[in-house]
């Protein structure tokens, strides 16, 4: 039986308080999925980015753990066995990962029949980008992975298409809601243990852990909570 | 719009071996003046420079085949903040060497602090604007990059000399890709796509591309000159 004995908050409520371009880059790690070193990766980590190059991985738990994910095309994907290669590793992180910002870093662009896959991503770079365009892309990836409102949009479409109720996807919403508000993570754990329907999916239960992580991590920097 | 590759690729292989030609003669001359003991800083400097920016010119020239061969790429991401002053900045200091040897002086005026939600590909805009001003502007001339905002738009005109560009054909040359007669008639080589490849680019930006011939005619190697402005309103993020 439904029974709300309160008003509903909106996710417009939500605000990110206080922002630095410094504090988000030191928050987030990226991942280079590359068989070649990244160009300019001294570069960027000069500019505070923390880059890990992990090489072609041999399965997508390699990159639970970071919140942007670099993907090369050519020779990496390897374990996927398909010939769209990182393309298709591309598709395969999204279907895990939805609410991670996927960049591909190609040479490949112009390749027509690969575009299916690379409409998985994010963004895309050129292999021979300098590092101001290397640092206005991770920043905007940045602003984008560290908003609590733009990852929760990213995966509550995923969480109903995982077989989460409407009804559970509401209190798990107004869970997280009144986490961002109050920069605590008992609110959406208290949400999440309460589910109805409870969590079958192994993905639908990352995606929660992943956003109950963030608000950690937000509120552990106070980029959320109260003022 | 079917493609034509050979025709492509023909630009490109013009294009590569240019900047090819100026990145090989300037590290020559570096790679010489190292192993000769010279420690003129400011020359090896402005060498190294020679390398570093025509190599940008390069990327975007690259970028500009990705773009035409698959458009759809770069209109299938959420865009991103980008200082479109800072691109043409960069792309100015890029094309300073090419516009000195061509005896064409290249100046920037105004300023833009406000950014655009823009596309990674947003970088060949500046490229296509100031190649068309530098390679067409005869010896002596001026192309200058003027920057204006409001709290709701950014505007920049790049304004050169150029051959007359009739008023039944300003049009034309932005939406069709065509080439004005009087540029046809000149001794420059040209394929007519750089304007309506800069006009797809503000389209996919939601910006609009203005382009005027103004000015007094006057006659350079038995072809009319006149002002020649392209123009760009950008929409401003709030």
């Amino acid at each position: 039986m439904i029974k709300i004995i309160r008003s509903p908050k909106s996710l417009n409520d939500i605000k990110v308080a206080r922002w630095s371009t410094e504090s988000a880059r030191a928050l987030t790690k990226v991942a280079v999925i590359d068989d070649e070193r990244l160009p300019l990766v001294e570069s960027l980590l000069a500019h505070g980015f923390r880059i890990f190059e992990v090489g072609d991985i041999p399965n997508l738990d390699a990159v639970s753990e970071y919140g942007i994910i670099i993907c090369d095309v050519r020779g990496v994907g390897k374990a996927l066995n398909s010939r769209f290669e990182g393309a298709h590793l591309l598709k395969e992180l999204r279907y895990r990962y939805p609410d991670k910002f996927l960049i591909l870093c190609t040479g490949q662009r112009n390749k027509v029949e690969y575009q299916p896959y690379f409409t998985h991503a994010d963004a895309s770079i050129g292999k021979d980008a300098d590092s101001d365009e290397w640092s206005e892309l991770l920043d905007g990836a940045l602003r984008r992975t560290l908003h609590p409102l733009d990852r929760w949009k990213a995966i509550r479409p995923k969480l109903l298409e995982e077989g989460l109720s409407a009804y559970d996807l509401f209190r798990v919403e107004q869970g997280y809601i009144d986490s961002v508000l109050s920069g605590s993570t008992k609110p959406i754990e208290e949400a999440v243990t309460r589910l109805e329907s409870g969590v079958q999916s192994q993905l639908a239960r990352n995606m929660l852990i992943g956003v109950t992580k963030l608000i950690a991590e937000l509120a552990a920097t106070k980029m959320i909570g109260a003022s | 719009m079917s493609m034509d590759y050979r025709d492509v690729l023909d630009r490109l292989m013009h294009d590569m071996r240019s900047f090819n030609k100026i990145i090989k003669s300037s590290a020559e001359v570096l790679l010489r003046d190292i192993s000769e003991g010279k420690t003129d800083r400011r020359r090896i400097e402005g060498l190294a420079r020679d390398v570093y920016e025509t190599a940008f010119l390069l990327s975007n020239r690259l970028t500009l085949v990705d773009y035409e061969v698959n458009p759809a790429h770069f209109s299938s991401y959420k865009p991103i903040p980008i200082s479109i002053y800072g691109k043409f900045h960069k792309a100015l200091l890029a094309f300073r060497r090419q516009a000195g040897f061509a005896g064409v002086k290249l100046e920037i005026v105004g300023a833009s602090y406000g950014k655009i939600d823009g596309y990674p590909v947003i970088e060949v805009l500046p490229y296509l604007l100031l190649e068309n001003a530098v390679k067409y502007a005869p010896k002596g001339t001026e192309a200058i990059v003027r920057f204006a905002e409001t709290p709701r738009k950014i505007q920049v005109a790049v304004e050169s000399v150029g051959p007359l560009v009739e008023d039944d054909e300003l049009a034309l040359i932005i939406e069709n890709g065509v080439r004005g007669k009087n540029a046809a008639a000149s001794a420059v080589e040209g394929s007519g796509l750089g304007l309506s490849l800069a006009q797809s680019i503000c389209e996919l930006h939601r910006a609009k591309l203005s382009v005027r011939s103004f000015g007094n005619v006057f006659s350079n190697e038995g072809v009319p000159y006149r002002q020649f402005e392209a123009a760009v309103e950008f929409q401003r993020q709030p």
